[in-house]
């Protein structure tokens, strides 16, 4: 744990300006990515989550803090670490469709980091390495000469990541890659992130909404609410025991197998009110608070500190019980 | 609500497209039926025909008889009374089509006086009501779309959609915009309002354990085609179907953290002057000759389940 | 769900003039606008008579000799129709030019790089479509003297603003789309993003406003004429108009005389709306799938 961290957040804010407030799209957040990492970011929307995405890839530079690639700085070192950060650190959007010129062909589209990160290649050259990606991703060379509108979504997805391959990178960031995908294709977007990092020695952060997700593809996971980290630790730890009370939350509402729904719904409705009346971004306590079934005097008047060790840390003052140790 | 034989086709330079490829389908009053396939496989076309809003180019063939009268042969001005007074829709994106600069106690109040001959007193009245309904505070009625959450504005949508108490509710993806917590909220309250029987709802989805959650019987579609149909239950406990299966298997969720989901290899072909043969032949696992020759039988299972496939999953294996 | 989406394009190899001149409509606007030019190339042999020259009765209803009967001096408006087609075109088509390219490049540099650059075209705009342009007009025509240049110039300067501000709004909108992102993660640098991924956007509203632009330029010349700015020594459809005014037309039965600009104004708007839409067509791979 010890080496040198591949890409690194430090103490990062990003501060938006809206309605006359100014708003903490993301408030100190702090995230070291190793080499072959495999994160989880998980959040519902507001959390600061693409916020977060875009401070690591650089698109966004954070009003506090800084973004550290390799030991150095990206926003205050030159133009030559710039171009190896963009050729380490890739990303996959959300939308593949929105992430591609309705104008271009793949072709176009799959060699854009060839023709500006790695450079000197000839246009045979571009081409053969374009259907070598594609191969990669497990796509026909046929594609190379589609335009965005005449593929599926799935298709996309994965022209997409063969794009962040393009130059080698050490780390992918995908923001939010199944969201807009079909269970199936979902499954087959992961599956082949999983893969490929297995194959080429690359670690990934996934960042989602769906704890689900989240499961299946990392190792480690961070639960962020309302632009700030609220929990850090293993996925397995996590799911089988969350100590703060809204990962639980998000838990509890994780997509489950059919069997479990109806068990489910053999037990009736359970009506509650929707949230959502409370403040999101209340300038002192947690931010949680109005929502927490676990409240304590103390969490309105400080936000609680994301404390813990190596295994672990959370940001509660009244944390769930630690279940693995319990059943020791 | 009984479809027969529907199909709608879409010219293109290349060939007709067909969106809809001739399926038939029956809701009883009161039960709520689920859509389910990946997209592009026509679930949101039948949902909008249902609606008869296919404009031309666009061919719609076949019958859609509800409440004793044909949908297909309605005109203009029937049509207008029917949509909302008889059949509703929730999509997707509904929650972004309020308008920003009204209260949404009003715009609800709006919808009704479009289709009623309410004063505005009552419509308003109503409005409250249907706030209090989908278990909005009451205050809601006050404000404007910006001041709510998704999850919130997702819920006038719906109180719009059942305000003149439609006897057909089409739900089209839903929840499906929506952050997981007020997904479950939003789905757990529709269920609430459907339960009452008095409305039936044809609920499209491509995410299965949602529609595990909310309906009777269930129909899956692929390219355009029904290819198994019956009660919930039996449709996704023991599906018959290769591509059923597929479908349920490639569910990711957190009780599958330690396995591997397998995503159905291939994509769906493009619906463009396709062959009479089983759709799913070229990324079936069982697929057999006569599966890539003609198009398989209907295949009768227990109570009312159907599949179409030359080698459906009895109940001891295939 | 998406149904164009299914529409498969019908082949991507077919070379860009092949596909303009399968074009029904392309094909009908070059037909039109090639006329225009060979008129204009060729209107000493085809006008029966010189613009200037008195050659019958005043104020002539159409007739064979005549087709669109003769002038207040008794000038044939047909060979006047012929010699100022040259002249209209030039002012249309360069006008046109000169709006679009400034049009163009203010408005996409404007909304690309915003802050101060944006901050500082824009006020340079917001002036020029404030200052009363009739009143600028005199001034130029008093410090340049009437002639071609300076209606040019006029006709330039006071048409590329709003097409600059369309230009910048919808650059603004592309900047943030995630296909700019994608560009710029991949290393792309700032000319690449705005030849290659905002231009190609705008273009179909380039070609818009740039067609409006012809328009603008041949109709503006015709206000230049009332004003005394433009030269009145060489005939354009401007100056014909603005004769039909000027000499009562409407007050001597002159439909035709008035009629006659109007319709060759409005055959080169036809011409170059038909490419320009065909144009539009052709460069949307979107479209090239769907027979609409």
């Amino acid at each position: 744990m010890e080496d040198e961290a591949l890409l690194e957040l430090r103490n990062a804010t990003v501060t938006f300006e809206s309605r006359n407030r100014r708003i903490n799209a993301l408030d100190n957040v702090s995230i070291r990515i190793g080499r072959e990492d495999r994160l989880a970011v998980v959040g519902e929307s507001g959390a600061g989550k693409t916020t977060l995405v875009r401070c690591l890839i650089g698109l966004t530079r954070p009003s506090n803090g800084s973004v550290i690639f390799k030991g150095r700085d990206i926003h205050r070192s030159g133009r030559k670490t710039l171009k190896e950060f963009r050729m380490s650190v890739q990303i996959i959007f959300q939308d593949p469709y929105g992430a591609m010129n309705p104008k271009h062909n793949m072709l176009q589209y799959i060699t854009m980091p060839l023709k500006f990160l790695t450079g000197d290649m000839t246009r045979m050259e571009m081409e053969t390495r374009a259907e070598e990606l594609l191969g990669y991703v497990g796509l026909k060379e046929d594609v190379l000469w589609k335009y965005p509108h005449q593929l599926s979504g799935g298709q996309k997805q994965r022209v997409a990541i063969g794009r962040a391959l393009a130059s080698d990178p050490e780390f992918i960031i995908a923001d939010e890659p199944t969201s807009m995908l079909d269970a199936s294709a979902a499954a087959g977007i992961l599956n082949l992130l999983k893969k490929l990092a297995d194959t080429r020695k690359m670690g990934y952060a996934i960042v989602t909404h769906n704890m689900g997700v989240a499961a299946y593809s990392s190792r480690d996971i961070y639960v962020m609410y309302s632009g700030k980290v609220i929990e850090q630790t293993e996925t397995a730890a996590l799911v089988s025991s969350p100590r703060h009370p809204y990962s639980k939350v998000l838990l509890d509402h994780a997509p489950r197998t059919l069997s479990s729904v109806f068990a489910e719904n053999s037990k009736g409705v359970n009506l509650k009110g929707d949230s959502g009346e409370h403040d999101p971004w209340a300038e002192k306590g947690c931010r949680y608070m109005q929502l927490c079934t676990r409240a304590v005097e103390r969490c309105a008047s400080e936000f609680p500190p994301l404390a813990g060790n190596e295994s672990g840390r959370y940001a509660c003052f009244n944390p769930l019980e630690n279940e693995l140790k319990r059943g020791q | 609500m009984e479809i027969s034989n529907l199909s709608v086709k879409f010219p293109s330079l290349k060939g007709e497209v067909t969106a809809v490829d001739g399926i038939s389908l029956s809701i009883d009053q009161g039960k709520v039926l689920g859509l389910a396939g990946e997209s592009g496989c026509g679930k949101t076309t039948t949902g909008l025909t249902l609606l008869r809003m296919i404009r031309p180019p666009g061919v719609v063939e076949g019958d859609i008889e509800f409440a004793g009268r044909n949908l297909l042969s309605l005109s203009d001005e029937e049509l207008r009374r029917f949509r909302w007074k008889e059949v509703s829709m929730i999509f997707q994106g509904a929650m972004n089509s309020l308008n920003p600069v009204k209260m949404v106690g009003s715009q609800i109040a709006d919808s009704i006086m479009d289709h009623t001959k309410k004063t505005r007193l009552e419509a308003l009245k109503m409005s409250a009501e249907l706030i209090r309904r989908v278990r909005l505070p009451p205050d809601s009625i006050h404000k404007y779309p910006h001041q709510l959450s998704g999850g919130q504005k997702q819920r006038i949508v719906i109180a719009m959609a059942i305000a003149l108490q439609p006897k057909l509710i089409i739900a089209d993806e839903p929840t499906t915009a929506l952050d997981v917590v007020s997904q479950e909220r939003i789905l757990d309250l529709l269920k609430d309002i459907v339960s009452g029987g008095s409305s039936t709802v044809l609920f499209i989805s491509h995410d299965l354990s949602v529609l595990a959650k909310m309906c009777d019987t269930i129909a899956i579609m692929y390219l355009g085609k029904i290819v198994e149909m019956g009660s919930t239950r039996d449709v996704l406990a023991s599906p018959a179907h290769p591509y059923t299966s597929a479908l349920i298997d490639s569910n990711i969720t957190i009780e599958s953290m330690n396995s591997t989901v397998e995503s159905i290899k291939g994509y769906p072909p493009v619906p463009i002057n396709l062959p009479t043969n089983c759709r799913f032949s070229d990324r079936c696992p069982f697929a057999t000759q006569e599966c890539f020759d003609s198009e398989p039988p209907q295949v009768d299972l227990k109570n009312g389940h159907v599949a179409f496939c030359y080698h459906p999953r009895k109940e001891n294996g295939r | 769900m998406n149904v164009k989406r299914l529409m498969v394009s019908a082949s991507g190899e077919d070379t860009f003039l092949k596909k303009l001149l399968s074009n029904k409509a392309a094909i009908a606007g070059l037909v039109i606008l090639l006329s225009l030019v060979v008129i204009a190339l060729l209107a000493s042999f085809l006008s029966p008579y010189a613009p200037t020259a008195l050659v019958a009765e005043p104020y002539l209803p159409p007739s064979y000799s005549h087709p669109f009967g003769t002038d207040g001096l008794g000038r044939d408006i047909f060979s006047q129709m012929i010699h100022g087609t040259a002249l209209s075109l030039e002012i249309g088509f360069v006008s046109a030019a000169g709006i679009t390219i400034l049009g163009t490049t203010v408005g996409i540099i404007s909304g690309y790089f915003g802050s101060y650059v944006d901050e500082a075209l824009m006020r340079i705009v917001d002036v020029l479509l404030v200052i009363p342009s009739i009143a600028f007009m005199i001034f130029v025509a008093v410090i340049l003297g009437p002639g071609l240049e300076s209606v040019l110039i006029v006709i330039i300067v006071f048409g590329w603003p709003p097409m600059a501000r369309m230009i910048r709004s919808q650059t603004l909108t592309l900047r943030e789309r995630e296909f700019v992102e994608s560009a710029v993660v991949s290393g792309a640098p700032k000319w690449y993003i705005l030849g290659s991924m905002i231009f190609p956007n705008v273009i179909s509203l380039i070609i818009a406003n740039g067609i409006l632009a012809v328009i603008y330029g041949v109709i503006a010349d015709a206000s230049l004429a009332f004003l005394g700015l433009a030269s009145t020594k060489n005939y354009s459809w401007g100056t014909v108009l603005y004769n039909a005014q000027n000499e009562g037309a409407v007050f001597h039965g002159g439909i035709a005389w008035i009629l006659a600009p109007g319709i060759f104004i409005a055959l080169t708007g036809i011409a170059i709306t038909l490419i320009a839409r065909a144009i539009d067509d052709i460069t949307d791979p979107r479209y090239s799938a769907v027979g609409r």
